[in-house]
């Protein structure tokens, strides 16, 4: 039988790496819109910066005249600051009046244009800088530039982009890694699962699921599955200890039926009057076993629960009562008392045949395992949560260490040996008892047994 | 009387069928469900002991088949299955006794005649008599010879049960079916005990034969005749 782990071993994988697989994307177009948008933002400023610059240049033009304007441009060049702002003023015919900028665009508008920082002693190859320079023409007809390195924008973008990108990558690592590490431990954790699984198919009852400490799903699932186990190896114990104990109380009367039987054959009967009694007795054997057939039938079908459909609310006054009119006089003709007594209106959802046959099972027991002379109690009551039926006998009691015994199919006790029954009479009560959700009680009478079924009230 | 046996067991078949003819039946066999059902259509049986498992139909629709084409005649199931749900199932059916197997051949004969000798309308009959005895269900008494018995509940109903099929076989099983509902067999003398206090009743004062017979391992019957006197 293959194990389910070579089936199964990529899908806890699958799923994680699947998950943080979305997990990266989620934050990759998240980074990717931070990014967007901080550069974006900061062009806009640069862009704008200029062009203020370079509006209230021309309108100082158009009120003050040329003059006012070369010398604020002369101005603005040698003000100090971090990175050098660049002006140019040319004629209409392209000739350089004014500024640090000789380069003229070919027109009004927007430019990008390279520039050669000087070469210095400390820096032999000096990297070349890009300015964003905007045009525009004077009221006089000249054109104005005004421009600003985007160095430091660049290389705010450039350090922006390395950290969303460093960040992304330890966010994909992480996820994928932290997936693989859950994945790989629930996928050990079910392996183990149905490893076991596997090994108690193949027979092994006793072992049980792995369940660890956390009280989480899977642990649940364990021990409901430990719990399910558990009561399957003590059904199929007890199956197994009823078919011993059938095997061996049927085989009993059958081996004296086939003896009895073999022996007409050998000796067949002279007289009518003796093979008249050989088959009547041959008869009752089979009858006999038949009863115990059809009780272990019975228990069966009464433990499959499918009786329960047909519960009704049963008056339990009337139905004792209706019981103790039928057994009264039998315990009378065996010299025993049965009384009744009920108080309150006990009533309970059931089956009326079962708890007739086992109220029935009882007083007979009380009859079968009492002296003459014996007092035998049928009872019912109406607590504030229960009903309780009881038939209480002062008889020999049954000890303590055996009461749970007794309820057994075909435990008996050693000294009843000797009594008729067939050992199956308690195991039905307590059949009838558990179908009904009613709790099933050997109690001392002090002296004498009293078995008591409580019933959830109805 | 004519009775079709519907049963796919040969030898089982064979067996009812033989017994039957022994106590003076006119006997008709089938071995399955369709058998049965185009049989007991075309013939006037007075009644029928059925299988509850058949092949191609089985007893169960073969039962409410014959029931639905309007056959009225008593129908008797045979089963493994004694259940409570089944028997109800069986009844409900329309049915009107059901034996469990493995049965006494004396116990399919006397539910037999107590079947048939049922009149249509069973329930309007309400005093009953054998020899000297005359009961009463609506007044609820008992007399012999004029005399009122002081019976119980469960007496009464005891001797209503022998006297519905006065000269007739009532076996212990019908008896607990009857008096005390039981569909299981009591390990106990319950019926025994009951039959023995109603005899001493019945026959305290009296001489000659008991009213009540019992026949031996199979049940018992109140004479029809008037031995008692």
């Amino acid at each position: 039988m293959p194990t389910a782990q070579a089936n199964n071993s990529s899908s806890f994988f699958r799923l994680s790496l699947i998950l943080a697989g979305l997990f990266a994307l989620a934050s990759l177009l998240m980074a990717g819109a931070l990014y967007l948008s901080v550069t974006r933002n900061v062009r806009e400023r640069l862009h704008e910066d200029i062009r203020t610059d370079a509006l209230e240049l021309a309108s100082l033009a158009s009120h003050s005249g040329a003059t006012a304007l070369r010398q604020a441009i002369v101005q603005r060049v040698d003000v100090e600051t971090p990175l050098p702002r660049w002006y140019g003023l040319f004629t209409a015919q392209g000739q350089f009046i004014a500024g640090n900028l000789r380069w003229r665009p070919p027109g009004p508008g927007w430019w990008h244009h390279p520039i050669h920082a000087r070469r210095s002693a400390a820096d032999r190859h000096p990297p070349v800088h890009t300015l964003t320079v905007l045009a525009l023409g004077t009221a006089q007809g000249e054109l104005l530039t005004v421009g600003r390195d985007r160095t430091y924008i660049n290389q705010l973008e450039a350090s922006y982009g390395r950290a969303f990108l460093g960040i992304l990558l330890v966010t994909i690592g992480v996820a994928v890694a932290l997936g693989a590490l859950i994945g790989r431990r629930m996928l050990r954790r079910v392996s183990a699962m149905s490893d076991t699984a596997v090994a108690i198919s193949a027979g092994r009852l006793s072992l049980r699921m792995p369940v660890g400490r956390s009280g989480d799903e899977f642990d649940r699932i364990a021990s409901t599955v430990n719990e399910m186990l558990e009561r399957i190896e003590a059904l199929l114990g007890e199956v197994k200890r009823i078919g011993a104990d059938i095997a061996h109380d049927l085989r009993t009367p059958l081996t004296r039926l086939r003896r009895r039987l073999e022996a007409a054959r050998t000796h067949p009967p002279t007289d009518a009057a003796a093979l008249d009694a050989m088959l009547g007795e041959a008869l009752r054997e089979i009858d006999e076993l038949l009863v115990i057939f059809h009780a272990l039938l019975r228990i069966a079908r009464i433990e499959s629960g499918e009786a329960r459909t047909g519960f009704v609310a049963l008056p339990l006054a009337a139905l004792l009562e209706e019981l103790a009119d039928a057994y009264a006089a039998v315990a009378d003709a065996e010299g025993r008392q049965l009384e009744l007594s009920v108080h309150g209106e006990p009533v309970v959802a059931g089956d009326r045949e079962l708890l007739v046959q086992a109220l029935v099972n009882l007083i007979e027991n009380a009859i079968r395992h009492t002296e003459p002379g014996a007092h035998i109690v049928l009872a019912a009551r109406r607590d504030e949560h229960d009903v309780v039926v009881a038939v209480a006998d002062d008889g020999p009691g049954i000890p303590e260490a055996e009461r749970e015994n007794v309820l057994q199919p075909f435990k008996r006790l050693d000294r009843s040996r000797h009594t008729p029954g067939n050992g199956l009479g308690l195991a039905l009560v307590r059949a009838v008892a558990e179908l009904h959700g009613a709790r099933l009680q050997l109690a001392d009478n002090d002296p004498g047994l009293r078995v008591e079924l409580h019933f959830p009230a109805a | 009387m004519r009775i079709l046996v519907v049963e796919d067991d040969g030898e089982t078949r064979d067996w009812i069928a033989r017994g039957l003819e022994e106590e003076g039946y006119h006997v008709e066999t089938a071995d399955d469900g369709h058998e049965g059902l185009f049989m007991a259509t075309q013939g006037a049986y007075d009644a029928l002991v059925v299988d509850r498992m058949l092949p191609k139909l089985d007893g169960l629709g073969l039962v409410k088949a014959l029931r639905a084409a309007d056959l009225r005649a008593p129908i008797i199931m045979l089963t493994a299955l004694t259940e409570t749900p089944q028997r109800v199932e069986g009844l409900n059916a329309g049915a009107d006794d059901y034996l469990g197997k493995p049965f006494a051949f004396t116990e399919l004969v006397a539910r037999l005649q107590a079947l048939g000798r049922r009149p249509p309308l069973a329930a309007v009959q309400t005093t009953f008599d054998a020899g000297p005895l005359h009961l009463d269900v609506a007044s609820r008494t008992v007399t012999r010879n004029g005399e009122t018995l002081d019976l119980t509940p469960t007496e009464f109903r005891l001797l209503e049960s022998l006297m519905r099929h006065a000269g007739k076989v009532v076996t212990r099983t019908m008896l607990l079916e009857q008096v005390w509902h039981f569909h299981f067999d009591p390990r106990t003398s319950v019926v025994e005990t009951h039959m023995s206090r109603l005899r001493a009743k019945l026959d305290r004062g009296w001489n000659g034969p008991e009213l009540i017979e019992t026949v031996r391992g199979y049940g018992y019957r109140v004479r029809a005749d008037s031995a008692g006197e």
